[in-house]
């Protein structure tokens, strides 16, 4: 039995993993919310409308903590992203699913503790609050307590990105709490941070924070005196002015390249279709559960893995890709089971949070069944400057098979890449691939394109 | 346009009172900021989800009178 990393800042309970199933410990400080909202048929409503994670009450077994009053049997995700890795619009349903939950809560006399981007995961269908417990009952007269939380971790990275700058999304890395409120109203255009929903919630909010925050405070007056209070009604009309908000919220992209991506990829048809055939045709010959695209552009081959039935998570550098593939799976009625995420594949995902343990890095959230790697390795090795046995490495850690693309020397983008780099680069031949990838990998399988390219399907050699 | 009148009803309240810079909570976190500015946004938006459901029921009234469709349906969301 392990305790979840991630859930260990929760007096109310925590999560375990045991036999690869999860659980949920609930806690004393935990039963009586949990009791009100069961009895009450809070959670059927939610889990019923497709908002919350679903669970099923066990008996508590021995491995559980002493202190469990309560364990639920969730079922299993089949990854775990942050909001660090997230495109822009997966942010933007995350919030307003929590608005949407707050909005049936209230009317039931209950309303969500917290407002963490943590709390919402992708699980192969839809997004969904994942933390039961997040549900409370109202405290009568008093302020949605996660309010803050909620202006932190939605309003403030999603004003950021969409009027400074999309790339400012990877703060998020920094800032696991949710972005300082200054900060992020700071970043906007005059114009934007006059905006009403974001001038209250995002400027005046955050000059409220300083306020309360004066040094020249501490010691004087009463704390409960004079304690701030919101009506029901007031709390209704505070979630459809936040609402009103994050949906006037929206990135207009000032680059429309990748859109035309087809366009410029600098190989021809034949090979494309071959291409794809092959990648078919692999997926259906390993049958891979869980596939990592990695620099996966706008999911073209993500999508061919998913068709297979695989679930996989589509990975690229570059925000605008993601939220391509984010909005087409969006659109999509039959696939579902792909996950776009940001991530520069130079520097990927690292553990973060208390003794870098809360959250988790790429790699430790894997191994996948299936690497791919297409027209991925010469950028970094040529431009990332990564030498190529330190990638075949990093690869064998992160899945057992892999299906990487060689693009050579002589090809027009490598040839692009080292445009104005003369002979100082990392060596990059054919020979220095087969040798550093033969070292942590068995060759199964290769197919050439008439571009010159060659797709190599590997396997890590057993340690 | 909810949050437009939200606004300015605020801002109003704030000129007239000359309140928002001398909010008298003492406290010392950050979230008490978020208390306190809730607390005052909250003021103004009830009123407006009042208003809101004020009009439904004006418009509701007088489609009964007339016995419009959009009437009948309202009550039937009311009841």
């Amino acid at each position: 039995m392990t305790t979840n990393s991630g859930s260990f800042r929760d007096p109310f309970g925590c999560i375990l993993t045991k036999d690869g199933e999860i659980y949920r410990s609930i806690f004393p400080p935990g039963v009586e919310d949990f009791k009100a909202a069961r009895d009450a048929g809070v959670y059927d409503k939610l889990i019923g409308t497709n908002l919350l994670i679903s669970h099923q009450e066990v008996a508590i077994e021995n491995w559980a903590p002493e202190e469990t009053v309560y364990c639920l049997k969730h079922p299993r995700l089949p990854f775990i992203s942050y909001p660090w890795e997230w495109c822009f619009s997966m942010l933007k349903d995350a919030a307003i699913l929590h608005l949407e939950i707050m909005e049936e809560l209230v009317a039931d006399g209950f309303w969500l503790r917290d407002a963490s981007a943590f709390n919402i995961q992708y699980d192969g269908e839809r997004l969904r609050l994942i933390d039961t417990l997040s549900v409370g009952q109202r405290i009568a007269d008093s302020p949605w307590v996660a309010y803050g939380q909620f202006c932190g971790h939605f309003l403030a990275p999603l004003a950021a990105a969409a009027y400074r700058d999309i790339r400012t999304l990877s703060l998020w890395r920094n800032y696991i709490d949710g972005y300082p409120l200054d900060l992020a109203s700071g970043m906007l255009p005059l114009g934007k941070r006059l905006r009403p929903g974001l001038l209250m919630h995002l400027a005046l909010h955050s000059r409220a924070q300083i306020m309360a925050d004066r040094k020249e405070d501490i010691g004087k007056g009463d704390r409960s005196a004079g304690k701030p209070k919101v009506s029901d009604r007031g709390l209704i009309g505070l979630i459809n002015s936040l609402r009103k908000t994050v949906k006037g919220i929206n990135w207009k992209r000032s680059s429309e390249i990748w859109e035309g991506y087809q366009e410029i990829r600098t190989y021809q048809d034949e090979d494309v279709a071959k291409k794809s055939e092959y990648v078919d045709n692999v997926v259906k010959r390993l049958e891979p559960e869980m596939v990592w695209d990695l620099g996966a552009n706008t999911g073209e081959f993500s999508l061919i893995a998913a068709s297979e039935g695989a679930f996989v998570v589509s990975i690229d550098g570059d925000p605008a890709c993601t939220e391509f593939l984010y909005q087409h799976i969006s659109r999509s009625e039959s696939i579902k089971n792909v996950l776009p995420l940001t991530m520069d594949l130079a520097n990927p995902s690292p553990a973060l949070g208390w003794d870098s343990r809360e959250r988790l890095s790429l790699r430790e959230r894997g191994p996948a069944d299936l690497v791919l790697a297409l027209a991925l390795i010469h950028h970094l090795v040529l431009s990332a400057y990564v030498p190529m046995p330190l990638i075949a490495q990093w690869f064998g850690g992160l899945g057992n098979h892999l299906l990487v693309e060689f693009v050579p020397p002589d090809d027009p983008m490598v040839k692009k890449l080292l445009a104005n780099r003369g002979e100082e680069h990392l060596p990059y031949s054919l020979d220095v691939f087969q040798s550093d990838f033969g070292n942590v990998f068995n060759f199964i399988d290769q197919i050439s394109l008439k571009n010159g390219r060659i797709l190599f399907l590997c396997e890590r050699k057993k340690k | 346009m909810k949050n437009s009148i939200i606004f300015k009803v605020l801002i109003i309240m704030m000129i007239i009172s000359n309140a928002y810079p001398r909010l008298a909570y003492a406290y010392l976190d950050p979230a008490t900021g978020s208390m306190v500015i809730q607390a005052v946004i909250a003021v103004v938006a009830a009123a407006s989800v009042s208003i809101g459901i004020f009009w439904r029921r004006l418009k509701s009234f007088f489609g009964r009178i007339f016995g419009s469709k959009e009437g009948k349906e309202h009550d039937a969301n009311d009841n």
